[in-house]
């Protein structure tokens, strides 16, 4: 018996250091590379009780656009967008959190809101975790041509400040979902893949609709102040 | 009848007692992210101990308590006393993820320290509180493919290294 527990422990030790192998992407010619790299304000204190917070990173979307405007296909959705996955939400599907991606996409869920549902979650694109760290994402065109539009919106819930306050009233321009809402709204990046482009980086082009109600575009850059630090950059790297 | 029922009640708490210095032990144990059942016996000597646990936790990103760990653990009592003991231990188990979005095996080590308080004058029951520090992290690849596109990318998936955990033993 003592034998058997103490080979079973040696063996145990041995298979679990052998299986810890670092995952890599492995690139070829004429793939993408998407980089993220985060910023200062990237983790944002959220409330939880008693004065407690804890930091959260943003949620956020990348998806493929063509050049008139028309989306193509999602790249790479955070799981809470993508499954409806918050915590304790009391039913609030926080249609402020990425709602240009959500006006873009364009598909209708039962209760009448562009986002995805626990029970329909997102198909398109790879649902994952918010990554605490720099990101870096494979893109392999396969039927894509040249040129078409990468973009990218990323939001914080809470990250309220002087424009976009906690208590402003349902219906103003700077209402972002009340208590527990977006508090500034969702910011947009863009960049344009042309045939000839070997390494670009996208561009703040604006701020989403910050009550989630509609898909334009604002460009009042001065009402916005931590949320232009959430990412430092997102670069394209043709391989 | 009656005599006869006390007489085997009797035996049997007589028995169980005596049982105890064995230190066989089947427990349950429970924190915020993970829940295991396990059994535990005495090696080597009388106060080294192995068990072997099993059992579900949420750490996942689902955050459902569906996904599946098992594990080793040797420890050694260190002080005790008749109602308490304080034991420190060492740990080797798996954790599986369970969801649509990645499957991973993580290893996961651990050391920690238990205080276990039996109840009653046979130590059949006790109660106990763990804690400790545990390492467990593994990458895992993302892949998404459509008649336009394929999307790689990779990720990493992390057992919050420290824990604290409520527990129920029976002696036997």
């Amino acid at each position: 018996m003592k034998m058997i527990v103490l080979h079973t422990w040696i063996i145990t030790c041995v298979l679990s250091l052998n299986s810890c192998e670092k995952e890599e992407l492995s690139f070829t010619d004429g793939d993408i590379d998407i980089g993220i790299e985060v910023g200062e304000h990237w983790l944002h204190d959220f409330p939880l009780f008693l004065g407690l917070t804890k930091k959260n990173p943003p949620q956020f979307a990348i998806w493929i656009e063509d050049t008139s405007g028309n989306y193509l296909s999602t790249v790479f959705v955070t799981y809470k967008i993508a499954t409806e996955g918050w915590q304790a939400n009391k039913g609030n599907r926080r249609k402020e959190s990425l709602p240009y991606w959500c006006f873009q996409r364009g598909v209708v869920y039962g209760d009448g809101l562009l986002l995805p549902t626990k029970e329909k979650p997102l198909t398109d694109g790879i649902t994952g975790a918010t990554p605490k760290e720099n990101k870096s994402i494979l893109l392999r065109p396969i039927n894509l041509k040249k040129p078409f539009v990468v973009k990218a919106e990323f939001n914080h819930s809470v990250d309220f400040n002087d424009f976009f306050p906690e208590n402003a009233n349902e219906g103003d321009n700077n209402y972002s979902g009340g208590k527990e809402g977006s508090g500034q709204p969702s910011v947009v990046y863009s960049a344009t893949v042309y045939p000839e482009t070997q390494a670009t980086v996208l561009e703040l082009i604006g701020y989403s609709c910050p009550d989630g109600s509609n898909g334009n575009i604002y460009t009042n850059m001065v009402v916005l102040t931590s949320a232009k630090s959430i990412i430092k950059s997102i670069t394209i790297l043709i391989k | 009848m009656r005599k006869l029922i006390l007489s085997i009640a009797f035996m049997l708490l007589l028995i169980s007692s005596i049982k105890a210095q064995n230190n066989n032990q089947i427990f349950l144990q429970l924190s915020m992210h993970q829940f295991e059942l396990g059994y535990q016996h005495k090696i080597f000597t009388q106060v080294v101990w192995g068990e072997v646990f099993a059992g579900t936790g949420n750490r996942d990103i689902n955050r459902n308590f569906d996904d599946f760990l098992s594990g080793l653990r040797i420890g050694f009592n260190a002080f005790s006393n008749e109602k308490n003991l304080i034991s420190f231990n060492t740990s080797v188990s798996i954790y599986i993820p369970n969801n649509d979005y990645y499957k991973v095996l993580t290893p996961v080590y651990g050391v920690g320290v238990r205080f276990n308080r039996f109840i009653g004058t046979s130590k059949t029951h006790n109660l106990s509180v763990s804690t400790g520090y545990q390492y467990g992290e593994q990458d895992y690849k993302q892949e998404y493919f459509s008649e336009a596109l394929k999307v790689v990318t990779t990720d990493n998936f992390e057992i919050a290294p420290l824990y604290f955990s409520l527990g129920y033993g029976y002696n036997f």
